[in-house]
């Protein structure tokens, strides 16, 4: 359809999303490119270019090679984590089982909490001093996981930290696998059970080809999340202890804005931003994909 | 044959009573934070060091009211509802701008400007985080709530033009070719005839949009160096770096800062979980 109006009109409409992105989106990545290539300390316009000085720095900055590997882990633990306790809570509020509309719905809510709400009520529940885990591991006589410092410990930081995220997000995981489950047929479940296929077979052959498409989103949407998470971990451990959960997001914000170094910063920057690219194209493709189908 | 029926439907029981069981235990687990931070926030320090897990020995409701002075929550709260306000309309008036000329208008680099808005999809403000803080001192934004709006906004642009975008397409074009031939103007149809045909999709992206401002506290660590411009996310960790020993002020703060939020998806649930999938995949 074609509607002859103004030759204009559709560029002015588009126009004031077209400003401000450019303004604050596609200026300040190439300004973070530019910069990456400098030695700006982050506070005067006196940057000098050294080349690829930042990124020769880089690969060998142990600091950054830990937040590599610390990034890797925090993602690859949540992304197991909270997938399956978001299908494992789909398939449970799916069932009519009582009280199914109510579980639904407060699994959902720790989503929408405020990092800052998230962070502090759980590093109130792990203290080792007055924690609410240590009584309830006490209570049963777990001795060895009642004393345990999860946050201050370096070997149990980084898990607590994944087991968090998991904690808020894993009901927002649920409603996308949900959706998904919704919408397979349930004659094909019929079928399948006439032909004397058992809970576990009908799941292997029916359910888990149909929520295919909703583990891929839910795989791309968790680490995308995870590769961006800043907030929640620095109310947790502001990254520490001693670098245990120094996540690349930290780690840019520590160099730039702590350390001065917002031309270094911008490089680490832009290493992350290649990394998410290549991940999101995956997911791009995927929604346009599904879009030429619709 | 009779046998195994039975055997069958006792095997459903069963299982419905495990799953049940299990997802009891994970709503404690869900819900217990929450309890808590209101037992908290309703303790007297005294008590709350005393005994940090019970409930409270008396309700004290003056937490709030301390907390509300001590940490000029009035403020804050303004500040919050009013970039989410300000953010949401924004957001809203320039996506279903962009949305509504990209669905239903033929017009050169049409697909490059689609393409163009989705690179914010791809861009998290981590990546962003350094020089923006150079380029909003270019712009002589620093420290100003219209910087924060701005930022927030064009961080979630992207997803509601792509949303507006899909929907528009769905609205049959004979209804705004008879519009037109009444003389509507491109406007007149955006806001008379368009936007009140897309409620659902208005309330997903409002949600969406509006949730950053009170979610998030980066873009205020980065951006607002004074009172003038904190939000409550960042008013909560800041105030908890200064006091850090009064928690039960702090969790009252937290229960005010939670409340609104609560209220919303209690009222506007349907809406929420359509977000949530609109937002994942496109409908």
């Amino acid at each position: 359809m074609r509607l002859r109006i103004h030759k204009l009109t559709p560029y002015i409409a588009i126009l004031p999303a077209f400003l401000i992105f450019t303004l604050f989106i596609v200026f300040p990545l190439i300004e973070s490119f530019r910069l990456s290539f400098t030695d700006w300390d982050g506070m005067f316009f006196n940057e000098v270019y050294i080349g690829l000085g930042n990124y020769i720095e880089m690969m060998q900055d142990p600091y950054f090679l830990n937040s590599i590997t610390v990034t890797f882990l925090y993602t690859a633990g949540v992304l197991v984590i909270q997938n399956i306790f978001g299908l494992l809570l789909a398939l449970i509020v799916d069932q009519r089982i009582p009280f199914c509309n109510l579980f639904r719905s407060v699994f959902f809510v720790p989503s929408l909490l405020a990092a800052v709400v998230v962070g502090y009520s759980f590093a109130y529940i792990l203290s080792p001093h007055f924690g609410v885990m240590k009584e309830v591991f006490s209570f049963f006589s777990l001795h060895f996981l009642s004393d345990l410092d999860w946050l201050g410990d370096r070997r149990l930081a980084l898990f607590s930290v994944v087991m968090v995220t998991a904690w808020q997000y894993m009901g927002y995981t649920m409603v996308i696998y949900l959706g998904a489950l919704q919408s397979v047929p349930t004659e094909l479940y019929e079928s399948a059970a006439i032909d004397g296929a058992g809970r576990f077979i009908r799941f292997l052959k029916v359910t888990f080809p149909m929520i295919a498409q909703a583990v891929t989103i839910n795989i791309i949407l968790t680490t995308v999340g995870c590769l961006k998470m800043f907030d929640l971990i620095w109310v947790l451990t502001v990254g520490g202890p001693a670098m245990a959960t120094q996540t690349i997001g930290i780690y840019i914000y520590r160099t730039a804005f702590h350390g001065n170094r917002a031309g270094y910063g911008n490089a680490v920057c832009i290493f992350l931003f290649s990394l998410i690219v290549l991940i999101s194209v995956i997911q791009i493709k995927y929604l346009t994909a599904r879009e030429v189908e619709a | 044959m009779f046998h195994l029926q039975v055997g069958r439907e006792r095997g459903q029981v069963a299982f419905k009573l495990l799953s049940f069981i299990i997802a009891f235990i994970i709503f404690i687990v869900v819900i217990y934070p929450l309890i808590q931070m209101i037992l908290i926030s309703l303790k007297s320090p005294a008590n709350f060091f005393q005994d940090p897990l019970g409930f409270p020995k008396h309700i004290r409701i003056k937490n709030y009211l301390e907390a509300w002075g001590e940490a000029n929550v009035g403020r804050l709260f303004f500040n919050t509802v009013f970039i989410t306000f300000f953010t949401i309309v924004l957001t809203m008036f320039v996506a279903s701008l962009a949305g509504f000329a990209i669905s239903k208008y033929q017009f050169k680099g049409k697909k490059l400007f689609y393409n163009y808005f989705m690179i914010g999809l791809i861009v998290p403000i981590q990546v962003l985080m350094v020089s923006l803080m150079r380029v909003s001192r270019l712009l002589h934004l620093q420290n100003t709530l219209a910087l924060l709006i701005f930022l927030f906004s064009v961080f979630s642009l992207s997803l509601a033009i792509f949303l507006y975008t899909g929907f528009f397409k769905t609205i049959p074009s004979e209804l705004l070719d008879a519009a037109r031939i009444d003389g509507c103007t491109f406007m007149h149809m955006l806001f008379i005839i368009i936007l009140p045909l897309s409620g659902t999709i208005n309330a997903i992206v409002a949600i969406l949009v509006g949730m950053n401002p009170w979610k998030d506290f980066l873009i205020p660590l980065l951006f607002s160096t004074s009172e003038k411009t904190r939000t409550l996310s960042l008013g909560i960790l800041q105030f908890q770096e200064s006091f850090y020993t009064n928690w039960t002020l702090v969790f009252a703060i937290m229960v005010m800062q939670t409340i609104p939020m609560l209220v919303l998806f209690i009222m506007f649930q349907r809406f929420f979980i359509k977000g949530v999938i609109g937002g994942s995949i496109k409908q």
